[in-house]
């Protein structure tokens, strides 16, 4: 009888804590990864990412978090460099234990950093990173956030020209950006089969701080249209001579230039340039659930400078956080990687704010939708124009 | 053409007026700073401070030389008190240490985002250069200053008692201290005003390149790389070797491409080096063995 009550007692010791272990688990953080470049050329978006991130997540957990389940985050610099990538995606898995990773960098960063992810089977959302290479050779842990991928991009320039009737076209590319690389390769490809006239295509680096080489070959070459693929810096410096030397050709930039950091460099030689820009709604307008985000932000970050930030990257980061807690609470508060990769593959445009679950978000992020086969999320690309200072929109 | 030359002359500016700066810490003190970009850094942000506060010109260059002379007391205690029993290699490491942790300091406190400046004196004017092109003013700033500056050191330190101390306490300090030169004295002084000539040229140069974290440090290799061209011990020869490798880099970008700028400014160097090593403006050292 003793036996009896003793053996009882021991498996209702264990059962508890089994259940304790169980609890603990369910109630336990949810550890998200970030592997931003904080530092380095693309520190523009890194930094800017970082801060919609954490907005995402301060709400999420003001809400209770999901399932429950505060969410964490854990921060790693990946430096705009692709070692820096591999490193800071390892870190954060292996290290920091994340249960998934929003990466904001650049693609040179990304590309390693998600093979990393894929290898360790974490879930990985670029959520800045265009080039194709960071999604294929496919691999079911990672996917594209809210930027687009960059042969999008270039077929958005190519209809662009045919519309503007150009009829020379000059290409200006940081070879530094694994992403402009790819993205000139694509649009020549595509610009080659439209029969656009390509008049010059010069490089240039990141860290280069002299464009007379390249404004001259535009001087000489005569263009009716110049497209820029590059980052803000480096742009704004370059529009800054090309205007005094006197060339006043219309410009297209691409996706990564419509932020704040383009005017405040470049100043009255950026006006009237056109920027290709992923977004529902331009930062801007500070009307509606843009206004709201802004109001948010400035509020949550006093201290940060407000003239740089928010910029897309934020947007983008924060919409793609919630796309992540949206698939967590659909897996369960006991997720696995596979499990939230299921969750994700059935993300039907998705907007967070515009829904019962996560009512309380802005609503600035653009549909996302996910399938086993395809992890683009997103393919939508619109246009604005530096005027004034500011970023105005521009119906293509 | 016109417009190239004047370009390159504008970037070989930045690259001299570097490339003199560290020659002139390396012959008053006999020692590479590796930091001296980041000395350069800090001048910058101590200019853009000053302007978004809307101080005076003749504050913001009386603050950046401050800072400067600042900055050359506490290397001077780095590599004299410190560092002042090590031999020569861990001194180089330190100073690079220090550079590492400048840098962080700066990326730490104001992000990697860049910050555009106006020139000192010149604002945002420009100058015309003909062809309907313009330049900015400040170009011609870098230039005066990076020349006068030149021609001024070389005649210090060849015709001026102070200047002949610095040379002896470079060459042999146990030398100097025979001769009854003030070894600890000089080397301060030598400290104080490379530093202060790297925060000014952080002054000179932000308004070209903007204000941000590496700016020094982006701009430092070819600043070795012109004073190499010229010769480490020449103060005229870091210039020239400034200016002519900006000429270089921005005909070999217009012919070559961005891509083989910087592979074609080496290979000419080592050309150079080759037939003279000692540079093309210094002096072959005959040392008794």
């Amino acid at each position: 009888m003793r036996y009896v009550t003793a053996l009882g007692a021991a498996i209702a010791i264990l059962a508890a804590s089994v259940a304790a272990g169980a609890n603990a688990a369910s109630s336990s953080p949810i550890t998200i990864g970030c592997q931003c470049d904080l530092t380095g050329a693309a520190a523009f978006a890194g930094i800017a990412g970082q801060y919609g991130i954490q907005m995402a997540i301060s709400q999420i957990n003001a809400h209770g978090g999901v399932d429950g389940r505060k969410l964490k985050l854990v921060t790693e610099d990946s430096a705009t460099t692709p070692d820096g990538g591999t490193l800071a995606a390892r870190k954060l898995i292996q290290q920091d234990h994340a249960q998934a990773i929003i990466s904001v960098a650049s693609s040179g960063a990304s590309i390693p950093a998600a093979q990393v992810a894929s290898q360790l089977k974490t879930v990985y959302i670029a959520s800045a990173a265009g080039d194709p290479r960071v999604l294929y050779p496919f691999s079911k842990y990672v996917y594209r956030g809210d930027s687009v991928n960059i042969a999008a991009s270039a077929a958005m320039m190519v209809k662009l020209a045919k519309q503007r009737n150009a009829k020379a076209i000059a290409v200006m590319t940081d070879t530094s950006l694994a992403y402009a690389v790819t993205e000139k390769s694509l649009f020549l490809k595509d610009a080659s089969k439209a029969g656009l006239n390509i008049v010059t295509a010069k490089t240039w680096s990141s860290t280069d701080t002299d464009f007379t080489s390249q404004v001259q070959a535009v001087k000489s070459a005569k263009p009716d249209w110049i497209i820029i693929m590059a980052y803000p810096p480096a742009t704004a410096k370059f529009m800054i001579q090309l205007r005094n030397a006197g060339v006043t050709t219309p410009v297209l930039g691409d996706q990564s230039l419509p932020v704040p950091d383009l005017i405040s460099l470049g100043g009255s030689a950026v006006n009237g340039m056109e920027l290709l820009y992923i977004g529902s709604q331009v930062l801007s307008d500070k009307t509606g659930a843009m206004g709201k985000f802004v109001a948010f932000f400035n509020k949550m970050f006093p201290n940060v400078d407000h003239t740089a930030y928010p910029n897309s990257e934020t947007v983008w980061a924060y919409a793609d956080t919630f796309v992540l807690a949206d698939a967590i609470r659909r897996a369960g508060a006991n997720f696995t990687s596979d499990s939230l990769v299921t969750a994700l593959d059935k993300t039907r445009g998705f907007v967070a704010g515009k829904g019962k679950v996560f009512y309380y978000a802005f609503p600035v992020g653009l549909p996302r939708t996910y399938n086993p086969n395809d992890h683009e999320g997103t393919r939508v690309l619109g246009l604005l124009e530096v005027k004034g200072g500011q970023l105005v929109p521009v119906t293509p | 053409m016109v417009a190239i030359n004047v370009g390159g002359l504008a970037i070989g500016a930045i690259y001299g007026l570097m490339a003199v700066g560290v020659v002139l810490v390396f012959r008053t003190t006999a020692r590479v700073n590796f930091a001296h970009g980041e000395v350069l850094t800090f001048g910058g942000y101590a200019y853009w401070l000053a302007t978004k506060n809307g101080t005076s010109q003749a504050l913001e260059l009386a603050l950046v030389l401050a800072l400067g002379i600042v900055i050359g007391v506490g290397f001077f205690v780095i590599t004299h008190y410190l560092l002042g029993r090590s031999d020569e290699l861990t001194v180089v490491i330190g100073t690079l240490g220090v550079s590492v942790v400048m840098l962080n300091a700066v990326q730490l406190h104001y992000t990697d985002l860049g910050h555009r400046v106006p020139g000192w004196l010149t604002g945002y004017s420009t100058v015309p250069i003909g062809g309907g092109e313009v330049v900015p003013s400040n170009t011609f700033v870098i230039l005066g200053v990076g020349i006068v500056s030149t021609l001024a050191l070389h005649a210090w330190f060849q015709l001026t008692r102070r200047g002949q101390a610095v040379r002896a306490v470079a060459e042999s300090r146990e030398d100097a201290a025979l001769s009854g030169i003030p070894v600890r004295r000089v080397l301060l002084f030598s400290w104080v005003a490379g530093c202060a000539f790297a925060t000014l040229s952080g002054l000179l140069l932000a308004p070209a390149v903007d204000v941000y974290p590496s700016m020094g440090g982006d701009i430092l290799f070819k600043g070795f790389v012109a004073a190499a061209l010229g010769g480490f011990e020449s103060i005229i020869g870091a210039m020239v070797g400034g200016l002519l490798l900006g000429l270089i880099e921005v005909h070999s970008n217009q012919l070559f491409g961005a891509e083989m700028k910087d592979l074609i400014s080496f290979l000419i160097l080592l050309a150079v080096l080759l037939v003279r090593p000692q540079g093309l403006f210094g002096r072959t050292q005959l040392r008794r063995v």
